[in-house]
């Protein structure tokens, strides 16, 4: 039988639920890297003649922002519709270069296979086995809560108004939350306090003859610069200082 | 002429149509002027073909299409319209060809000469097999021996159809190695077809053909076939023997013509004597380069002396490859699923060595003779010399029926055989190391 639909090579199938690596891997070691299985049709049956467990693992694609500089899973969990190609002459080995778009208004959908196949059905965008822990299994569970120690705080901060602070306060600076992360909307009143507080523009010449000439190096200013920066995003957090920045930047 | 050479009887040549739950025979012994039957190692079914001469008194019109229900030629009257059913029996001074329990379908047919008093009708034919295969959609999961896939697939899409698709379990051999794969919704003949060049029977011994012969469906090594022992041997020779009706005659071959004799550029381009190949595992992202070289000695088995492989500086072919790293696994391990390392180098090799030096022969008729049988063929020496004149100690030897054609003429029947050899000389090789 031929079938003449995508050009030769070229594939559009539906992954299977619960036929992912996060679920189906015991061990990391075990897995290649986010595999699914993809059910295709022309290709595949639409009912039980071959199972999801039959069908071939399919490599996925990532975007090159999955690189080694950042590195990302996929976003496949089962009922998505894709689209890929063979790496082989059989056509045996899928390779997923993308997703299709989903329309997620909620209509009659599975949460799993019927004997063994989707039978092409939408499937639920929460469907199949719960994953523990969201990926792997794996690992025992912390004992406390996240948080840094003297040594990570001291490491991080090294080089950076060294002297100005000791290491009890800098401790404490950081047990406070109100250090660590004020209110982004109190700080906010207060800069435009501070704002209305300057006196009104004079007019005149401000003469700067009598100040002290810079003596610093380029290399000095930079890194003071950096000490200064890294010294309120320690204050107010990082997300607020380059929220921040952009608005100032916007303005 | 030779005995095996004269006209042949057709005991029985009987064209069956099913006319509203009819069945409608038509007896064509004395319509057949020329009838040729087709087996090939290169083809999964038999195939033939079928002139007639109709003079208009062979079938009667269905009062469908005339109300007077006349009679008339084949063509119209029955008429052809495809998937009629030849019964035939073929009797020459050696054998016959039996085909009255799996009859030909009629494929299509022509009437390339016309007029008022007669017509000539040409069918084409081909085996149940073929229309079986057609039918086919292969959906599966297939896993394990090769051989075993390949029966599990015949008897599920051919042999559980009909009774007359035969099977010898036997013909089917089993392979070294292991392969998984799915149907993907192809024929059972591509599928099958492609299994063979995948397929090995021992180290260094890959490449299989699938065929059918008048016995049925076979899937067998190049490296069996070659090693079977020749089922008959012919001469050549400008002289026949005196007696008329002697059996010596019946295998002398009739005419011999060289089709080819090797054609280096081609086997360079095809990487038969050096080649590289590389393999791609997308598990651990590993690359790896392999030369693999044709030396002497390196086929298992040859139907001659050892081939000779000539002097290559460097590869002359690439082959990429990705692992299949357990893709129809159900667990997420896995390991290679059959290896191309053990087979693709070695299959493409095997196949164009078998294939270098290729030989039409025309022989009286032996109806005996199949598709990857093999024959002795003893062709004389030419030489000036007044020592003892005798064979060609490099073109005679064994031979692997590649192509096979039975005619059938009034006045003659012959056979035409195209036949493969791999090497020279009169003598066979095994390598068993």
């Amino acid at each position: 039988m031929k079938s003449a639909s995508l050009p030769q090579g070229f594939f559009l199938g539906q992954i299977p639920p619960n036929w992912n690596e996060y679920v189906r891997a015991s061990s990391w070691q075990d897995a290649h890297n986010n595999r699914v299985k993809v059910r295709i049709p022309g290709k595949h049956s639409k009912s039980g003649e071959i199972p999801d467990k039959d069908l071939p693992w399919a490599i996925v694609e990532q975007s090159t922002s999955s690189g080694n500089l950042n590195g990302s899973s996929v976003g496949l969990w089962g009922g998505e519709w894709v689209t890929g190609y063979f790496l082989d002459k059989d056509e045996q080995i899928p390779v997923i270069t993308g997703v299709l778009g989903v329309n997620t208004i909620e209509d009659e959908k599975l949460d799993a296979s019927i004997g063994g196949s989707t039978q092409f059905k939408p499937v639920k965008r929460f469907n199949g086995f719960v994953a523990k822990l969201y990926q792997m299994r794996g690992g025992s569970k912390p004992k406390e809560s996240a948080g840094m120690d003297k040594e990570t705080i001291k490491k991080a901060t090294k080089g950076m108004g060294e002297g100005s602070k000791s290491d009890a306060e800098l401790q404490e600076m950081f047990n406070n939350p109100n250090m660590r992360r004020s209110d982004p909307e109190e700080l906010e009143r207060e800069q435009l306090a501070r704002i209305r507080s300057l006196p009104e523009p004079t007019g005149d010449v401000i003469d700067l003859s009598d100040t002290e000439p810079e003596t610093r190096t380029l290399a000095q200013i930079q890194a003071d610069s950096a000490a200064r920066e890294q010294r309120i995003i320690n204050q107010i957090g990082e997300e607020e200082y380059y929220r921040r920045q952009r608005e100032r930047l916007n303005r | 002429m030779a005995k095996a050479s004269a006209a042949s009887k057709y005991s029985e040549i009987t064209l069956i149509k099913d006319r509203d739950g009819e069945e409608i025979n038509v007896q064509l012994e004395g319509k057949t002027v020329e009838f040729n039957y087709y087996e090939s190692i290169r083809s999964p079914n038999i195939t033939a073909n079928l002139m007639i001469i109709d003079t208009g008194f062979s079938a009667r019109y269905s009062k469908e299409f005339d109300r007077q229900e006349r009679t008339g030629s084949i063509y119209s009257a029955l008429p052809l319209t495809g998937n009629e059913k030849l019964r035939f029996i073929i009797e020459s001074s050696l054998g016959q060809l039996n085909f009255t329990n799996r009859p030909l379908f009629v494929n299509g047919s022509t009437s390339p000469d016309q007029n008022s008093q007669r017509e000539a009708i040409l069918l084409s034919l081909f085996s149940e097999g073929a229309k079986l295969n057609s039918e086919s959609t292969v959906l599966r999961k297939y896993g394990g021996n090769i051989g075993e896939s390949v029966k599990n697939i015949l008897n599920e899409f051919l042999i559980q159809k009909s009774e007359s698709v035969r099977l010898n379990p036997n013909n089917i051999q089993s392979t070294a190695n292991a392969y998984n794969f799915v149907g993907n919704s192809k024929s059972a003949f591509e599928i099958i077809c492609n299994l063979g060049s995948k397929s090995i029977a021992q180290k260094d011994s890959a490449g299989f053909f699938f065929f059918e012969t008048k016995d049925g469906f076979n899937f067998k090594s190049i490296d069996d076939l070659i090693s079977k022992d020749s089922s008959y041997e012919y001469y050549k020779s400008e002289v026949l023997n005196q007696n008329m009706s002697d059996v010596g005659n019946d295998y002398k071959i009739l005419s011999h013509h060289v089709r080819k004799n090797q054609n280096l550029l081609n086997a360079l381009n095809a990487g038969v004597f050096l080649s590289r190949n590389i393999y791609f595992n997308p598990k651990t992202f590993e690359e790896t380069e392999l030369l693999y070289e044709f030396s002497d000695g390196k086929l298992v088995k040859s139907l001659g002396k050892s081939a000779e492989a000539p002097e290559v500086n460097g590869y002359t072919k690439t082959h990429y490859n990705i692992l299949d790293i357990g893709t129809l696994e159900e667990t997420v391990k896995g390991n290679d699923n059959n290896d191309p390392k053990d087979y693709q180098a070695q299959a493409a090799m095997r196949y164009n060595i078998l294939f270098s030096q290729l030989v039409d022969i025309q022989i009286p008729c032996n109806p005996n003779l199949k598709a990857g049988d093999t024959i002795d063929c003893y062709f004389e020496i030419i030489t000036q010399s007044k020592k003892e004149q005798g064979h060609d100690p490099v073109q005679s030897g064994k031979y692997l029926i590649v192509d096979l054609c039975h005619h059938f003429e009034p006045t003659r029947s012959i056979t035409s055989l195209t036949l493969a050899r791999d090497s020279y000389g009169l003598y066979t090789t095994k390598n068993e190391s």
